[in-house]
């Protein structure tokens, strides 16, 4: 039987270093996947990866087993990610949020119109490119979503930014890439 | 011909990971743990190095005071004999102080910057290894 990830760590809090193995194991894919869409570059997200866990393994006893360790792992990986990003003097998380607010009031309440980009089959080459032209916050809230499966209010936690402008920019993320799929 | 996709798909596809990316990940951690085991110990080392040699030094105060050494000290120096002072103080100390007590500072001395000098190493590996 698979065991859970807080069973993981409190097996590592004392000191089972193959329960260490299995988090790694189990992780490596999913952080690698998630940095380097976001980064868009494979070296970055290789040593953003390897920091990301040796930064867990420094910060376990800060861990709150009440929160989710997914959701966790996550924020670490992202503000590594983003000081990497910040070094390359690339994008920033905190780039787009200042006009969220009046973005939000302005957001319909039907978002069935939005949503159905996600079932159109277009040129996968040409999708990559406007995915990877996306907003690096809006990126994020889409992959962590789609392909980590992520709760908006994990996704919250990880980006560190109240759910309803979680909730804005996956929005304004796919109007923006119907708009500019469907030109 | 053009591969066709949905966004979904997009998003839910995977990236193909570098190889061999988690076994290096778990040989850094493996690293950064010996450091920070040997690190810990050096820097209790050191510790108990400093109190050593502050033992140490009170004890050669205490002995130097007790020996009669001082009341000298002050008799020389008031009298304007700082030059014989000088001279004879390394005689004094060897005759008047417990041989143990000298060995006992000087080891404790190198012991205390051996460690020092050993700690600083490992932190700056440690820092390394985590860029």
């Amino acid at each position: 039987m698979e065991l859970s990830d807080t069973a993981l760590v409190e097996k590592i809090l004392l000191k089972d270093s193959q329960a260490l193995n299995i988090l790694i194991e189990r992780y490596t894919v999913p952080l690698y996947n998630f940095i380097y869409r976001i980064s868009n570059d494979a070296a970055l997200a290789e040593d953003a990866t390897q920091e990301t866990f040796i930064k867990m393994w420094q910060r376990f006893t800060q861990y709150n087993s009440a929160q989710s360790f997914r959701a966790w792992l996550f924020t670490i990986a992202r503000n590594t990610a983003t000081d990497h990003l910040r070094k390359k003097k690339s994008f920033t998380f905190s780039q787009l949020s200042s006009n969220d607010q009046d973005f939000e009031s302005s957001l319909p309440s039907d978002h069935t119109s939005v949503v159905d980009i996600l079932d159109q089959q277009f040129d996968s080459v040409f999708l990559e490119n406007h995915l990877n032209n996306l907003p690096i916050n809006y990126k994020s809230v889409l992959i962590l979503h789609y392909q980590q499966e992520l709760t908006f209010q994990e996704i919250s936690d990880v980006l560190e930014t109240p759910m309803n402008t979680v909730k804005s920019w996956h929005h304004r993320a796919l109007s923006k890439l119907k708009q500019e799929l469907n030109q | 011909m053009n591969n066709h996709r949905t966004l979904r798909t997009l998003l839910q596809s995977e990236i193909s990971t570098p190889h061999g990316l988690a076994e290096r990940i778990k040989q850094s951690i493996y690293s950064v743990q010996q450091s920070s085991g040997s690190a810990l110990l050096y820097k209790r080392l050191m510790w108990a190095s400093g109190i050593g040699t502050l033992a140490a030094i009170i004890h050669l105060v205490i002995q130097t005071a007790s020996s009669g050494l001082y009341q000298y000290l002050s008799l020389a120096l008031s009298s304007g004999a700082l030059v014989n002072v000088l001279k004879d103080l390394g005689i004094i100390l060897l005759e008047s102080l417990p041989l143990a007590s000298i060995i006992l500072v000087i080891m404790a001395t190198f012991s205390f910057a051996w460690s020092l000098k050993k700690s600083l190493r490992l932190s700056h590996y440690s820092s390394l290894a985590i860029q």
